[in-house]
């Protein structure tokens, strides 16, 4: 359990974080999604525990996150924004600097845990390659397995797939998933919101507020944004359509095209039985419901104003 | 409330850095060849014709009190056999054959003229009434005159002419060999203090200033407070000792920092003490030479490696170490590694670990041909190591604090001429620190590397040992402190 209680971060005038307090149960994925400068960094570096909050306290376990003694600090991973590699050195390198440093000092150990990780992440064959002559895609992969080379249960991403092309973050997304499944705890900041709505949670931070927290689909279905339904009729059917669905969903019609709008899920549902059983012959429909971005921009307007 | 440094991770981070200096060909390359470029160009540098060397003199030479005449009169006095009348020239006549046997006359020039070598007579005169006496007197004058001029000069076979004149005596007949002797010594001894003449000899030369000193300790003081680069102490019994045929001994002080001027000072003293002693006494001298702070022959890189490993030593540790800090900084690793168990003391004792490692190998390198050229320097740079550790420790972690606070590399190159460019020349190798103006003296006392040429200085020329330099340690290890808590101390967060 990673608990963040009432923290907040002011750096001089400004007030990063602002009174966030959240819980992410264990063997989750929580996505952490805001735009830049939203303070998303700053709050993961405040549950890393390598910043002290200004008021609150960040707790892994039912230890505070800051004044965790380094043996503790072991169980945790956590993969900057930047590679944070050393381009000099190679690839093994590397991912033994961050075994050793996290504990894992037994060689046979440590060749394992690499040899692992490298097959988890796809590194193998760049293993003794100096990392400035790897792709940036390789680096983005060696990044991630120096962060888990040591096994962590808690691992915190600051946008990990930033910059990474679409069939990697496919592939990182693979990791992640099957981390999760081992029973670790996966904390992660992205600013792509269909990858945010594969978290078991998300939460949304808006200039250094929690703006919303929960599961992508308890996010969406909460808040009253757009539903639609469009298709195409004989021209014949449109007033039979219009009656049907008098008093449930606004709807326009144009030519032959149709299209109504619900704010939720309850009405949609009620005004497409109503459509079915009003016998209108309807091709080509589709059902358009909200994602994680309408969510977002929704919060952003309503705090906003 | 963490606990002490764990050793394994201190080990962890110092093979890591160890590893990225050893893969940077460039500066590995850098840090071991240009310490060696620099301490030849050092050694080869100053060779220009230099004058007005200040040097210091203390002549305590006394002229030589004993004159052969004396020598001769005691000897003379000694013999039961002999009476001796003492008499001025004028009345040394006065009862010539009578009362008085034999007159001795001893000229002003008689010391004089035996130790230059010159022709000398002494005169005797007998007048007695058997042979067998006047043998006697002439037998026992001569020995008294020999023994004397033996026993004065240390020299056999020193001769003189005798001038005698015997008045012819009539047939003798038994009587007593004792005789009265009518002496007079006009002998003035040897004038010339042969330490003064050696003084005016170096005071001639255009190459050496004199600083005038009244004992052996005040050369010294001039010496050690570096308003003299080289010093001599004729001590009081040196014409004696020279005249008597002894090995005198002058002690020659050298400040061997500033070797080429010492050496063209050892120069101008070994010149006029060989030609002082030529003039006067005729033959090259034979004296002992005691070198008080460093030892003849000893080239200008003996004096300038000590300085140079020490300089590179706090150059590189603050430079690559501030740039290599820097870039954990830009690239993100510092930021892994505090989320990590390695805690910011850790860091930073294995980054002066492995800058230590560096340095040590750069100052067995440089050592190894400093000693090649010159052996004698190898037990001083065993002294000087644990300075160079400590001049690494607070130039690491300074350049770790430095970086801290800095942007990019650039502000880092900026500290050169902050921090390092002050110290070579404020830091005692080129010029004596006491040079400056009394309101600027502080400045060099800012900085480490003028506590470490203090110490090389006292270690390498002036014979020190691990006590005399305990200032420079305490200071250069309360500078480590300071660079150690400035490194880890709270930086306000980002």
């Amino acid at each position: 359990m990673i608990k963040a209680v009432d923290v907040s971060k002011r750096f001089g005038e400004v007030l990063a974080v602002d009174g966030v307090s959240l819980e992410i149960p264990h063997g989750t994925i929580l996505g952490m999604i805001g735009p830049n400068g939203a303070g998303k960094t700053t709050l993961v570096r405040m549950m890393v525990g390598i910043l002290k909050p200004t008021s609150g306290a960040c707790y892994i376990g039912d230890k505070r996150a800051d004044l965790l003694r380094p043996e503790e600090r072991a169980n945790i991973g956590y993969m900057t924004q930047q590679k944070a590699l050393y381009p000099d050195l190679t690839a093994r390198e590397n991912l033994e600097f961050f075994a050793e440093a996290y504990g894992v000092r037994d060689p046979h150990r440590k060749a394992e845990s690499i040899d692992e990780v490298a097959k988890l992440t796809h590194i193998g064959e760049y293993l003794d390659r100096p990392v400035e002559v790897l792709s940036g895609g390789t680096v983005q992969r060696l990044s991630l397995a120096c962060t888990i080379v040591h096994g962590p249960d808690v691992i915190f991403l600051d946008e990990p797939t930033v910059g990474v092309s679409p069939g990697l973050r496919v592939e990182f997304w693979d990791y992640f998933q099957r981390l999760a499944h081992q029973g670790k705890t996966i904390v992660m900041t992205t600013h792509y919101l269909e990858e945010a709505s594969r978290c078991d949670a998300v939460m949304m931070i808006f200039q250094g507020r929690l703006i919303a927290h929960g599961s992508p689909n308890g996010i969406i279905s909460s808040l009253p944004l757009e539903r639609t339904v469009s298709g195409e009729i004989s021209t014949e059917d449109v007033p039979r359509l219009k009656q049907s669905l008098e008093g449930i969903a606004a709807n326009e019609v144009s030519g032959n095209h149709f299209k109504l709008v619900v704010t939720n899920d309850e009405t949609l549902f009620r005004a497409v039985r109503a459509l079915s059983a009003s016998g209108v012959h309807a091709n080509n429909i589709v059902v358009r419901q909200p994602g994680l971005e309408e969510a977002f921009a929704h919060l952003v307007r309503r705090e906003e104003q | 409330m963490s606990p002490g440094p764990d050793m394994r991770r201190i080990r962890t981070m110092v093979r890591r850095i160890s590893r990225q200096i050893r893969r940077d060909r460039r500066t590995l390359g850098l840090m071991i060849v240009a310490p060696l470029l620099v301490t030849f160009i050092f050694g080869i540098m100053f060779t220009g014709k230099l004058s007005n060397i200040p040097t210091a003199i203390s002549v305590n030479d006394q002229s030589w009190g004993t004159t052969l005449g004396s020598v001769i009169t005691s000897e003379l006095e000694k013999n039961e056999n002999v009476t001796v009348v003492h008499r001025s020239r004028a009345n040394a006549f006065v009862d010539f054959g009578q009362s008085i046997q034999a007159v001795l006359l001893l000229p002003t020039s008689l010391t004089e003229d035996l130790v230059r070598g010159t022709n000398t007579s002494i005169g005797l005169y007998v007048n007695v009434s058997m042979w067998p006496q006047a043998n006697y007197i002439l037998s026992t004058i001569g020995n008294a005159t020999t023994d004397a001029a033996t026993q004065l000069l240390g020299r056999t076979g020193l001769t003189f002419e005798r001038n005698v004149t015997v008045l012819a005596p009539p047939p003798p007949v038994g009587g007593s060999l004792s005789f009265n002797l009518s002496l007079v010594n006009q002998d003035l001894g040897f004038p010339v203090i042969i330490g003064r003449v050696v003084q005016e000899a170096l005071s001639d030369n255009a190459n050496v200033s004199l600083v005038l000193c009244n004992s052996r300790e005040d050369v010294i003081a001039s010496i050690r407070s570096e308003t003299s680069i080289a010093g001599i102490y004729v001590p009081e019994n040196f014409t004696r000792i020279l005249l008597t045929g002894g090995k005198p001994t002058v002690e020659i002080f050298i400040n061997g920092i500033e070797s080429t001027e010492a050496v063209v000072a050892l120069a101008a003293i070994q010149e006029a003490l060989a030609n002082a002693a030529k003039s006067i006494i005729g033959r090259g001298t034979d004296v002992t030479i005691t070198y008080v702070y460093g030892a003849a022959g000893m080239s200008m890189i003996d004096l300038a490696g000590p300085s140079v490993i020490g300089f590179f030593a706090l150059f590189f540790g603050f430079i690559i170490s501030g740039v290599f800090f820097l870039r954990e900084r830009q690239q993100g690793t510092l930021e892994r590694m505090r989320a990590s168990p390695l805690t910011d003391l850790e860091m930073v004792i294995g980054y002066v670990i492995a800058f230590i490692a560096v340095s040590v190998v750069q100052t067995t390198i440089i050592s190894l041909v400093i000693v090649y050229y010159s052996p004698g320097i190898l037990s001083a740079m065993g002294l000087l190591i644990p300075l160079i550790l400590l001049l690494v420790i607070g130039s690491v972690t300074l350049a770790i604090a430095v970086s801290y606070r800095t942007k990019n590399e650039l502000q880092i190159l900026q500290m050169i001429p902050i921090f390092i460019i002050p110290q070579i020349f404020l830091c005692g190798i080129f010029f004596p620190v006491s040079l400056l103006p009394s309101y600027l003296a502080f400045l060099p006392y800012l900085f480490p590397l003028t506590y470490y040429v203090t110490a090389v200085k006292a270690v390498v020329f002036f014979g020190a040992t691990i006590v005399d330099i305990i200032i420079p340690i305490i200071v250069l290890s309360l500078y480590g402190l300071l660079g150690l808590g400035l490194a880890v101390a709270r930086r306000s967060e980002r």
